[in-house]
């Protein structure tokens, strides 16, 4: 049976970004994606690179990782699934020496062999959460205000609250908008500490997901390292569509929304393509049209840096100052987002968040198609009147009383 | 372990296995061609070295099964992280990884290091060493195989680059029962263990060995053959004669294999018989019909729907390699080999375990080699050498345009399933050593890679590999056209006769101004003297070893096994 397959290619002497090539192959039953590629090499491309050096064939090595379909799994292991698209690329794409091959974590420690190449526990950003009193707020703050296109989610009355999602591809940004503060306190949705964070403001980013494929691995890890997780759980729901998606649920540190530095994990179980195809295909007027990455406020950068690095294996892409907000950064990049853990080196925006609210997400960054439309939309929505300024070439909205997060748009 | 040792440590050993009878059989399995010295070493510095892996296992956790008389079943993952234990318990041993070594670097006759490419940076390494040991593995010119990608004779080609002569290249070891459907398990020997353990579990469905005509084999095969097979490594040798036949006659499979039918089996029956043994998988795999990584539900499937398996025999062991001495020195100073990548211990046939070659050969090659480095100087690197590594090991990548690497594996792949593989013939091995002197006349020298990248250039690496393949089945080919009579895997359709008048001995090459030179030598004999005549044909020499214990897991009993044995065997 002819078919066509998307395969990520990455020669470093010749391209600046790889890209997904299109490949048309025959193809039998019972066939993995290790024998797509050979294929490949064979009758098309021989300077295709995956694993295969020193390869089992049979899942034992446990090296020829490669991201199928959105999930990471060993070429030789995994059958061509039936789905009509086919996506082969590497598992981390910031880290491709050569079309499916990721450098190795330069912490590899030499004396483990057979680890698999990618070490960092989670593969991207999932969503984030931001809570907002009431839901007039939240409408009149992300969709009339800001410009994103805000996609009714469902209402849970037992809980008292009603989601909002704002939707990129797989990544989304779920804003909850309790509308009975008192069934929330009651069956524990929300504390009373947190009820005080709500005093003066209409919005806080109380948490975010990251998406893994090995959450029992990352369960154990986090367990090992005294964050007590709970899960993973099999989680499902019942969409208004009437779509069930299905998941698992890591929560360390137990189950409560204010989790400061860290975040919770997320392994979709239901196929990823399969998720996007329910979705209409969204555009923001605001022009945003990816999240780029986040920072995380938090008072003391070394014990936090502990967390990402050993726990969750996150490899240091680099730590620096940031002047304007007097603080210092580490940042990760994971999938296709950078994690910034930011700590105040003295007075600022970053040491103010953390005296009012603590630690926890500070800043979100989107991708627009093109600033100055942006920008001019923004004119035309009198943000100017919000506080504006211009920083990494982008447009900083930073009223976090009324958004929740600061949202800068690059 | 040999039964005494095995009974000391505390298990259920045979104490009738004892090393004397040990030896005797690894040299009639080996048709007298072993090396006799290296067999003496192999028997008696097997045991306190398995117990050691053993005793790393339980440590990670890993289960390692016992069987009668002295052997242990276990799977190669378990085997794996046990080596990983013992590394570990080792810090001093500094571990890197992902390197391919591809020469020996020499001076005033002696190795003073080695040349390779970091796969992953494409960066060219030079080590410096005093004493270099390779345990690189053995070479796998066929298209089916069942170890890793890189069994391409990559040890034995710097070895012979370096001078070091090579012996016994005619003799390739074969699994019968490697997959050839569905194509995810290609090369998977799960079927092979299945049938090799039906014989401990008479519940469990026997597979029926079926050729293209739908006619059973096992009728064709002689009973008292039949019987030697079952539930020993002896069945490798004896089905690839036999399976052989029909492959090279045109009664094999589609794929050139057979097919293992359960034809007399309905599928609940299949499926109630196979319990027991699939019960015992997720002691060592995750789930039930989990084999190493392979989900086999399908395989399961297949039988369910009244379908066989359609198995072939792959290629697994090369019994030759570089020659070496009970020291595991070879000719080269400062040069040790162990396991696969060397000769000498199993002769023309291997049915003892090569895991227990690879340690003990790993062991006395480190104890010499320690002593070896007390009492010379510093290496001095020829600076002359090294340069004209780089410029053989980087043409590929410097030629603009030219042949491909991967093109290059598949014509040998295709001249070694022509004339080297099964049963061998005359013109077929001249017409395969004929392709593959056109390759290494007309295609490796013009090899290019499409990228210029280093980083993990698959091509750059196959490049390196294609030649150390060619050269490795140039030797076998040549040895095999020389050896006018049939001897352990070397099995001749015109001349079966096992011919001890004039074929006992090891036909050796060296590499000669990049010529091959072809020499004889004669079987190191220390307590076993060489026989004389002719025997029929490998099988009847077979039956006459008339071997008194089957090495196998098979032949041990793991119903009743507790899952964990962490406390098994440590009195």
């Amino acid at each position: 049976m002819t078919r066509l397959v998307k395969i990520f290619r990455y020669d470093p002497k010749l391209d600046i970004e790889g890209e997904y090539i299109l490949y048309e192959i025959e193809t039998i039953p019972g066939m993995s994606i290790m024998d797509v590629l050979e294929y490949v090499r064979s009758y098309i491309d021989p300077s295709l690179s995956y694993y295969s050096h020193s390869a089992c064939r049979h899942g034992i090595c446990d090296r020829c990782f490669v991201r199928i379909n959105g999930k990471n799994g060993l070429a030789c292991e995994t059958p061509v699934p039936e789905t009509k698209d086919l996506y082969i690329g590497p598992v981390s794409k910031d880290r491709v020496l050569k079309d499916l091959i990721t450098q190795k974590r330069k912490n590899h420690k030499s004396k483990q062999m057979n680890e698999p190449l990618e070490t960092a526990l989670f593969s991207d950003a999932d969503h984030f959460m931001i809570f907002s009193k009431n839901k007039e707020a939240v409408v009149a703050a992300y969709q009339d205000k800001l410009g994103f296109n805000l996609k009714y989610g469902g209402r849970n009355d037992s809980f008292g609250y009603e989601n909002y999602i704002i939707g990129f591809g797989l990544v989304y940004l779920e804003i909850l908008s309790l509308f009975d503060w008192k069934a929330g306190l009651a069956n524990g949705m929300i504390s009373g500490e947190l009820a005080d964070l709500f005093e003066n403001r209409k919005a806080l980013c109380l948490t975010y997901a990251m998406r893994t494929e090995q959450i029992d691995e990352l369960a154990n890890r986090v367990n090992q390292h005294g964050l007590e997780a709970i899960g993973p759980l099999s989680m499902e729901r019942k969409r208004p569509d009437g779509k069930i998606p299905k998941w698992k649920l890591c929560l360390p540190g137990g189950i409560t929304f204010r989790r400061a530095q860290i975040p919770f994990f997320v392994q979709w179980m239901t196929d990823d393509l399969e998720r996007l195809s329910w979705e209409e295909p969204v555009s923001h007027p605001n022009g945003a049209v990816a999240i780029t990455g986040f920072s995380i406020a938090v008072k003391d950068l070394n014990s936090a840096r502990k967390i990402y690095e050993d726990s969750f294996g996150c490899e240091l892409y680099g730590e620096f100052d940031i002047r304007e907000l007097n603080a210092r950064c580490a940042r990760y990049r994971v999938g296709q987002v950078f994690i910034d853990l930011i700590s105040p080196s003295g007075e600022g925006p970053v040491k103010q968040f953390i005296e009012e609210v603590g630690d926890g997400p500070f800043e979100i960054k989107f991708k627009v198609e093109d600033i100055n439309q942006t920008a001019a939309f923004f004119s035309k929505q009198k943000i100017k009147a919000e506080k504006e300024v211009i920083a990494e070439n982008g447009l900083l909205v930073d009223d976090i009383s009324l958004f929740g997060i600061r949202i800068l748009f690059a | 372990m040999d039964g005494e040792s095995a009974v000391a440590y505390g298990y259920d050993g045979d104490p009738l296995f004892t090393k004397e009878v040990w030896f005797e059989e690894i040299v009639k399995q080996g048709f007298y061609l072993s090396d006799q010295k290296i067999v003496e070493t192999y028997v008696d510095q097997a045991a306190p070295l398995v117990k050691q892996v053993v005793d790393w296992g339980q440590k990670a956790n890993q289960y390692f099964h016992f069987f009668k008389p002295g052997g242990f079943f276990t799977s190669g993952k378990a085997m794996g992280r046990a080596l990983k234990q013992g590394i570990s318990e080792h810090p001093d041993i500094n571990v890197i990884e992902d390197i391919f070594i591809t020469d020996l670097l020499t001076r005033d006759h002696r190795c003073v290091g080695a040349i390779g490419i970091d796969v992953y940076s494409g960066e060219v390494i030079v080590i410096k060493a005093k004493a270099v040991i390779i345990g690189t593995g053995g070479f796998q010119p066929f298209s089916l195989k069942v170890t890793a990608s890189d069994m391409t004779g990559d040890g034995i080609g710097m070895a012979l680059r370096g001078g070091v002569s090579v012996a016994d290249m005619e003799f390739p070891l074969y699994v019968p029962g490697v997959c050839l459907w569905p194509p995810i398990h290609k090369g998977s020997i799960f079927p092979f263990l299945y049938n090799i353990i039906t014989s401990s579990y008479p519940e469990t469905p026997e597979p029926k060995m079926i050729n293209s005509l739908g006619r059973d084999i096992s009728k064709i095969i002689p009973p008292d053959q039949l019987s030697m097979a079952k539930g020993s490594e002896w069945m490798k040798l004896i089905f690839t004669y036999w399976w052989g036949k029909e492959i090279v006659e045109g009664r094999g499979s589609s794929n050139h294999g057979i097919y293992f039918s359960f034809e007399d089996f309905s599928g609940k029956a299949f499926l109630e018989g196979t319990q027991t043994i699939i019960n015992m998988l997720p002691i060592w795999y995750k789930d039930l019909w989990k084999y190493q990584g392979d989900d086999i539900s399908d395989l399961r499937d297949l039988v369910v729907e009244g379908k066989p398996w359609e198995v072939g025999l792959g290629n697994e062991y090369s019994n030759g390699g570089i020659m070496v001495n009970e020291k595991a020195q070879t000719e080269l100073p400062g040069f040790y080999a162990a396991g696969e990548c060397s000769t000498g211990c199993f002769g023309a046939h291997r049915v003892h375990d090569a895991l227990v070659e690879m340690l003990v050969q790993g062991h006395v090659a480190g104890e010499y080699a320690s002593h070896y480095i007390k009492n010379i100087e510093a290496p001095k690197i020829d600076r002359e050498q090294v340069k004209y590594y780089i410029n053989r090991i980087c043409s590929p990548l410097n030629r603009k345009k030219g042949v491909s690497p991967l093109q290059v594996r598949k014509g040998i792949e295709k001249a070694a399933d022509k004339g080297f593989n099964l049963i061998r013939e005359e013109k077929r091995m001249k017409d395969a050593l004929s392709d593959i002197q056109e390759i290494k006349r007309e295609m490796i020298p013009r090899m290019s890679t499409t990228s210029e990248t280093r980083a993990y250039n698959q091509e750059w690496i196959e490049s390196i590999e294609a030649e150390n393949l060619l050269l490795c089945l140039e030797a076998g080919l040549r040895a095999a056209i020389e050896r006018k009579e049939s001897r352990g895997t070397h099995i001749r359709s015109d001349y079966p006769e096992v011919d001890h008048d004039n074929f006992l001995k090891r036909i050796c090459f060296k590499l000669n101004e990049k010529k091959l030179d072809m020499f004889t030598s004669q079987p190191n004999v220390t307590r076993m003297d060489l026989p004389k005549g002719k025997v029929e044909n490998i099988m009847e020499y077979a039956l006459s070893c008339e071997p008194k214990f089957k090495n196998a897991g098979g032949n041990g009993t793991l119903k009743n096994q507790p899952k964990n044995n962490k406390k098994g065997g440590s009195s």
